[in-house]
């Protein structure tokens, strides 16, 4: 576990839940141990600020919440990526892509 | 959309949505610890390590809030909250800006919905704007008359419409009258008129039950199509009326006739067409005879896209070639010999310049309103500049106090709103309950419309919706302005610089304030001359008692002889006078309040027969015993007719004091003899037996005349012996059927017994009419009361707005001169000199604005001399009350500012710099 953290630029912790959650329905402490999983915990997502981005995305449609029954039985809010937040997803993936290009072209460019 | 359901649900399931929150967060928190105690950590430490890392709860649950928006709505509740609490510590700024806002909004509606639903909307037909009346300037009968107009006969309107281009239909109405009709309520008279069958295709009139009149109704004519009112009040709203034959007969004053009609259908409710009585419609049949037969109306629909020019044109061509030239001996045609109008304007034309100018006063008051209330808004904006600045400095953002101040005048708006939607809606209530004539039967045709269509106004909500958009943008625009002015200059400047300096704009609001005072003073003046002649009219002596009287009015069956007809009414009477609480009872041949004219021959003074006055006719009044006594005339001289007085004792007449000053000058007239001429040879001598007073039969403001009473039961022998037909006995002597019972208490209590105790008598005898004196009386003053109330609000509304506004303008100036009033108490002003320093401000404006008044009401008070009453139009009285009173208010206006300015603390002023 490590303490090295990544501040996340404005907009994108949105588009990783929104990754996240089109793997499947998912609770919140689920998608934040994902993305600490799989960004190999370098982002570690405060409770704090997932929580209100994932009703952020609820409200705009983009993922819908229903309870649910989780491993050990308990009740649990399940987020899953609706047909808008699939299409909202994919043109941000595009749009990160881009943006990630160039400014790894400008970054990289030996002037 | 799905943002807005989840704000939603998070405000009406506010305690549902907090709750699922809290079982997320515990459900994290316990997957975290649950994560950490796999990895070996014991459970307190996976607990606490868990906690930390997680955050406060509430914090979470504050921003998960702010996000949904309840924070808004939190904040907007509050600031409401907050915004009443500051009203209603300032009453006085409320109580005068409500006040504004309401009289504005208000009075805007009320007087747009009255003029959208009777100058603007269409009258309920269809094409109606292509509709118009025809009719035909004609020489008058007698010499030195001006022109009659007349319309056209049947044969004519086939002629005209057959050669006519202009017009796509041309129907007539008219021929109607009075029909005494068997309903399933007894028989009752009800008021007719003739149609042309094509008249009601024409206009698109669709029926509430059966069918209108259709082409062939002019063949078959035994068809009547009835009112909606009829329907209901006199056949119980039969749902099985279509089909049903019912009697009809000629009413009084027609030839006498009987047919049973077939009730074809019922017309939808408030269908008129010029004014007309409209109990029944009944078809217009060609005459069988060779005559050209009476003359209508005629109504026509221009056809598309022809100009009311041509056809007026065409009009003149077509009624020129039926008529010929215009005769050279009747005095000569000034304008057109054919006229048309359009229906329209026939039932507007009166009223058009009345609302324009009505219109263009509400509109003016509105922006006087909004004036106000920017006054008032500006004058509590700046001062409440400190307490604003506070707020911001001790960390409040701009916006939110922007917000917060923005929802005060919201708060402002909307109440001042609704309460104009209540004094629009009172306002048209109003209006509408004091021009509904409430007078039943023949006494309905005796008082014209006030207000045509004033059963379809209705508040107008788009003009109430955009009466109040202005005004709230007015005081949302005005409130934030100071604020607004905060932010620009930093809330340092504000919380020190305290309005120094000359007031900009102070000339223009002080010219405002008087100009208002102005246009108030000149209202109330007129205001004050229309009460005072309303006010004269009701004090009026009519020379009778209207209270406690019922007045009666009936019919016979026309079939019923002139002596079974005086049978009839002498049997009523004594019937009448048996009902428990009648103290009098009495026949009149005139209807009561019915201003016809009677003359039957004329009457001359033994001792001076031959002089010019002589020739003079007199007005003769066909009366019962009792009849006098039953109105409470009161008799001046000798006594009225009594049950002694009968066919065969000596024929006897009352003079009123007019005819008795006429004849006998100051003398007595009681006992003295006249000589009543009937033609070149009847004459026969009458002896008097009283004087009664001058009695104004229908209205206050008719001039009394000479007139002479005599008994029917006399009048009928003479006319006998004077070889008069029975018709025209039956009109000279019997005519209307008009009763008067005198009661002892409320005389609408004693209707129903009326009503039994004529259909005891005879239940074929129709009730026209029976409705209790004074409230027929109430309406022949009705125009007069509406004028004088109209204005009088009008008046009041002005001075309010008036008022208020030198409040505002004055209690602006206190606030930007607290500083300086400061400075004056610090060096030495006396408390009184700061009083006076205020009110001479004020003094001045109200002296400037009243006097003004004055001078425009000598100038426009004219303008109402037709409406006045027994008062001048510069009635010195009426003037110097108004400018009194007014200034009297106005100073109190004053009054209130200035006391504030005496409160002024000089430490607190001057520390502010």
């Amino acid at each position: 576990m490590s303490d090295e953290r990544v501040d996340l630029p404005q907009g994108t912790l949105d588009l990783l839940i929104l990754k996240t959650v089109a793997l499947g329905p998912m609770h919140g402490w689920a998608i934040s141990e994902r993305l600490h999983q799989i960004s190999e915990a370098t982002l570690h997502i405060r409770q704090g600020s997932l929580y209100p981005a994932l009703h952020r995305l609820e409200r705009r449609g983009w993922i819908k919440a229903r309870w649910g029954a989780s491993d050990n039985n308990r009740r649990a809010k399940y987020y899953e990526l609706t047909r808008r937040g699939r299409e909202q997803l994919d043109e941000e993936i595009s749009a990160w892509r881009k943006l990630s290009t160039v400014v790894a072209q400008v970054l990289d460019s030996r002037t | 959309m799905i943002d807005l359901l989840h704000r939603l649900r998070s405000l009406f399931k506010r305690d549902r949505v907090d709750r699922e929150l809290d079982e997320e967060m515990r459900f994290h928190l316990d997957q975290q610890i649950a994560s950490y105690v796999q990895h070996g950590m014991t459970r307190d430490e996976a607990e606490r390590r868990a906690k930390i890392e997680f955050g406060g709860l509430d914090q979470i649950r504050e921003e998960h809030r702010d996000q949904r928006g309840v924070a808004l709505v939190d904040d907007l509740v509050r600031d409401v909250r907050y915004g009443v609490r500051q009203l209603r510590r300032s009453p006085a700024f409320a109580a005068a800006a409500l006040l504004c806002l309401a009289l504005g909004i208000g009075a805007t509606t009320a007087v747009y919905s009255l003029v959208d639903a009777i100058l603007l909307r269409p009258l309920p037909f269809k094409d109606a704007d292509r509709l118009v009346r025809l009719i035909e300037r004609v020489p008058p009968p007698f010499p030195g008359q001006p022109l009659w107009v007349q319309g056209i006969t049947y044969r004519e309107l086939l002629d005209w419409r057959a050669q006519s281009k202009t017009f796509s239909d041309m129907a007539a109405v008219g021929g109607g009258g009075q029909r005494l009709v068997r309903t399933t309520n007894g028989s009752a008279g009800l008021w007719g008129a003739g149609a042309t069958p094509n008249l009601f295709s024409m206009l698109g009139v669709r029926p509430m039950l059966g069918r209108t009149l259709v082409a062939g109704d002019e063949v078959q004519t035994d068809v009547v199509v009835l009112s909606y009112d009829t329907w209901r009040r006199h056949f119980n709203s039969d749902p099985a009326i279509v089909g049903r034959r019912v009697e009809f007969r000629s009413g009084a004053l027609l030839p006498p006739g009987m047919r049973v009609m077939t009730v074809v259908g019922v017309l939808a409710a408030d269908f008129n067409v010029l004014g007309l009585p409209n109990d029944f419609w009944i078809p217009i049949a060609p005459p069988t005879d060779g005559r050209p037969g009476f003359r209508f109306t005629p109504i026509a629909l221009l056809a598309p896209g022809v100009s009311l020019n041509a056809a007026i044109d065409e009009a003149n061509a077509i009624g020129g070639g039926m008529r010929g030239p215009w005769p050279a001996n009747a005095p000569p045609l000034t304008g057109l010999r054919f006229q048309l109008d359009t229906l329209k304007d026939l039932s507007v034309q009166q009223l058009r310049p009345a609302f324009r100018v009505l219109l263009a006063a509400v509109a003016v008051m509105l922006l006087i309103v909004c004036a106000n209330v920017a006054n008032l808004l500006l004058a509590r904006g700046t001062s409440r500049e400190r307490e604003l600045a506070i707020r911001v400095a001790i960390g409040a953002s701009r916006n939110r106090v922007a917000r917060q101040i923005m929802t005060e005048c919201l708060v402002l708006a909307i109440t001042g709103g609704a309460l104009g939607a209540l004094v629009g809606a009172a306002g048209v209530a109003l209006v509408k309950q004091m021009t509904t004539i409430d007078a039943p039967g023949i006494f309905r045709l005796m008082f014209p419309t006030i207000l045509p269509r004033i059963n379809e106004v209705q508040i107008d909500f788009t003009v109430l919706a955009i009466a109040f958009v202005v005004a709230a943008m007015t005081s949302v625009i005005f409130g934030v302005l100071p604020a607004m002015h905060l932010s620009r200059t930093g809330h340092g400047a504000a919380m020190s610089v305290r309005g120094s300096g000359a007031p900009r704009g102070s000339r223009i609001r002080a010219a405002l304030s008087v100009s208002q005072l102005t246009m108030a003073t000149m209202l109330l003046v007129c205001a004050g001359l229309l009460a005072r002649s309303f006010l004269g009219l009701t004090n009026v002596n009519n020379g009778y008692e209207p209270s406690h009287v019922l007045a009666v009015n009936l019919l016979f069956p026309d079939q019923y002889s002139v002596a079974r007809k005086a049978e009839t009414i002498s049997t009523l009477l004594m019937r009448f006078r048996a009902l428990a609480d009648v103290r009098a009872a009495g026949f009149s041949r005139h209807g009561l309040l019915i201003g016809e004219e009677l003359f039957v021959g004329r009457f001359v003074s033994a001792s001076q027969s031959g002089g010019s006055q002589q020739n003079e006719r007199i007005r003769l009044r066909s009366v019962s015993d009792g009849f006098l006594s039953a109105m409470g005339v009161p008799v001046l001289a000798g006594r009225e007719f009594t049950a002694n007085d009968g066919a065969t004792a000596p024929v006897v007449v009352v003079l009123n004091r007019s005819a008795a000053r006429h004849y006998f000058g100051n003398a007595s007239a009681v006992g003295q003899s006249l000589e009543w001429q009937y033609g070149p040879m009847q004459s026969r001598p009458v002896t008097v037996i009283g004087v009664v007073e001058d009695l104004r039969q229908t209205s206050p403001t008719d001039d009394v005349a000479p007139e002479i009473f005599v008994d029917y039961r006399q009048f009928l022998p003479v006319l006998t012996q004077w070889k008069e037909t029975e018709a025209r006995q039956n009109m000279l002597a019997v005519g209307f059927l008009s009763f008067a019972l005198r009661t002892g208490a409320d005389p609408s209590a004693a209707i129903s017994d009326v009503r039994g105790a004529v259909n005891a008598v005879d239940p074929n005898i129709g009730i026209d009419a029976i409705a209790p004196m004074t409230q027929l009386v109430s309406n022949t003053v009705a125009r007069q009361r509406f004028y004088a109330v109209i204005l009088g609000t009008f008046a009041a509304i002005a001075a309010v707005l008036a008022i208020v506004g030198i409040y505002g303008v004055l209690a602006y100036a206190v606030v930007q001169r607290t500083q300086e009033i400061g400075v004056r108490l610090a060096l030495g002003a006396q408390r009184a000199q700061v009083l006076g320093l205020v009110l001479r401000k004020g003094l001045l404006l109200t002296t400037i604005g009243i006097a003004l008044g004055l001078i425009g009401a000598t100038a426009g008070s004219g303008l109402l001399q037709s409406m006045l009453f027994g008062v001048t139009p510069l009635d010195v009285q009426t003037f110097a009350t108004v400018a009194t009173a007014f200034a009297f208010v106005a100073m109190i206006a004053c009054y209130l500012p200035a006391r504030r300015a005496t409160k002024v603390d000089p430490i607190i002023a001057l520390r502010q710099d």
